[in-house]
């Protein structure tokens, strides 16, 4: 390899491993979830949060066919009911992670609630709270990161389903 | 008093054949009780004849409603999802409550059929819809509500209903008419247990329960059964009971969705949210808008069937 190419590579190396540095931080960091698999997620400097369900809870869920959200305005404490999801068969209600007020519900899931099966960490968001910087600061606290909740659900494994 | 809600693996027939009773009954249980990890409650409770529809569904897409009244037939909504059923006294409802985390419906339903095939030589089996078919004909359907810290999962099972009533019943005439994202029901051909093998009784049914029952969740107490009268409970219940008889509960609850209807050759769209009128397209010299805009689709109803027929 000439030198030149060798620098090339170096620098190809150094900024592909700059920008998935970028990318881990903006997207994996700052999901936590509950044990009643909701997962929590800050996603500006203003206090906000986007509240979803987790994989395993839509799978459990089966197809969503009708959402009820909140709101907007509507303070709600922690473990308080924030949405009530209908499936093909049961009604569930789901439980708010942390103390904040709704600020914005997912409106496309008015008439696509399924997106919530297809998409539940992106586009099947379901809802958007302000919170205090206590309830954000806890939050690594009070809620399990990726790691925990993945041991969580493997050690829950054999767990009534749904 | 206080016994009704202790925990444990139990099994409580109502004596109330009101359905607006026996779900708030349902419901008062399902909250109150403390219910321990690993144990069950059956309950068991039949209605007068009745139309049951799911949490989100729509009351006039799912039924006939102007029937239902001449016939004094009740209408209900219920807290669970599901679709809609028309309930008799052939018609015996079994609900299951847990904790949230031993909730199963598969469980439960594989108990029942599994009992009731090797009582009564039926060949019942469960689909994945958690529907109970004999051959190709539904004789239940599942719902189930999940909640915090308990979870119930209810089912009927037809054993010698009218079904000609309960076709009559759920047939709508405005199901076309209606637009929505409410759930709609998965419409099947039904049959009673009775038809198939005709020692099946009610009474049969039950007793047979409560002994399988017991053996189920290895309860060596068979003692744990009451049959118990709800109006001793009525002021416990009472809020939840009011909240199921009330017009709010029933008809505005209903998802947003649009009627239409078709006056002098024109569709007219009548937009309802929450149960109030909020918009009206169509032709805007015939229909007075202000009789119509702002009140509740239930209430005008009658008036709106005949925009309909002029």
């Amino acid at each position: 390899m000439s030198a030149s190419a060798l620098l090339l590579f170096r620098h190809t190396i150094k900024f592909h491993s700059i920008r998935q540095f970028h990318i881990t931080v903006r997207v994996l960091n700052e999901r936590f979830y509950t044990k009643k698999h909701e997962w929590v997620q800050v996603i500006n400097t203003k206090n906000e949060v986007r509240i979803g369900i987790s994989e395993f809870a839509q799978n459990a869920l089966g197809d969503v066919v009708y959402c009820e959200l909140p709101a907007i305005g509507a303070k709600l404490k922690r473990e308080e009911t924030f949405a009530t999801l209908e499936s093909v068969k049961a009604v569930a209600d789901c439980f708010m992670p942390v103390d904040g007020e709704i600020s914005k519900v997912n409106e496309n899931l008015k008439t696509q609630a399924d997106l919530i099966n297809k998409s539940p960490y992106s586009d099947g968001w379901l809802v958007q709270a302000i919170v205090d910087d206590k309830n954000k600061n806890d939050m690594g606290k009070t809620l399990m990161n990726e790691a925990k909740y993945k041991e969580f659900l493997e050690k829950n494994k054999d767990a009534a389903d749904h | 008093m206080q016994s009704i809600l202790r925990g444990g693996n139990r099994v409580l027939i109502s004596k109330s054949t009101n359905v607006y009773t026996n779900l708030a009954l349902e419901r008062y249980l399902a909250e109150n009780i403390k219910h321990q990890p690993k144990t069950r409650l059956l309950l068991l409770w039949r209605n007068q004849p009745c139309v049951v529809v799911g949490r989100y569904q729509n009351p006039f897409a799912e039924s006939d409603i102007k029937y239902l009244a001449e016939k004094q037939i009740d209408l209900a909504r219920r807290y669970s999802g599901g679709g809609t059923c028309y309930h008799d006294l052939g018609n015996l409802n079994v609900t299951i409550v847990t904790t949230r985390e031993d909730y199963n419906r598969k469980k439960n339903l594989h108990w029942i059929v599994n009992t009731l095939n090797e009582a009564f030589n039926l060949t019942l089996h469960v689909t994945d819809r958690d529907d109970i078919f004999l051959d190709t004909f539904k004789v239940t359907g599942s719902a189930s509500r999940l909640e915090r810290l308990y979870a119930y999962h209810h089912f009927t099972l037809l054993i010698n209903s009218c079904l000609n009533d309960l076709r009559r019943s759920l047939k709508s005439e405005d199901q076309i008419k209606i637009t929505s994202k409410a759930t709609p029901s998965v419409r099947s051909s039904v049959l009673n247990l009775a038809d198939r093998n005709n020692s099946i009784t009610y009474e049969k049914t039950i007793a047979l329960l409560i002994e399988k029952f017991f053996q189920w969740n290895n309860e060596k107490n068979t003692t744990n059964c009451d049959y118990i009268d709800p109006l001793l409970y009525y002021e416990q219940m009472k809020d939840f009971e009011n909240e199921l008889k009330s017009q709010k509960f029933l008809y505005q609850a209903t998802p947003p969705f649009v009627y239409t209807v078709e006056h002098e050759k024109q569709p007219i769209e009548i937009s309802v949210s929450n149960g109030i009128i909020t918009d009206i397209k169509g032709n805007d010299s015939i229909i007075d808008k202000k009789n119509f805009l702002g009140q509740l689709f239930h209430a005008v109803y009658h008036n709106i069937q005949k925009l309909n027929k002029t």
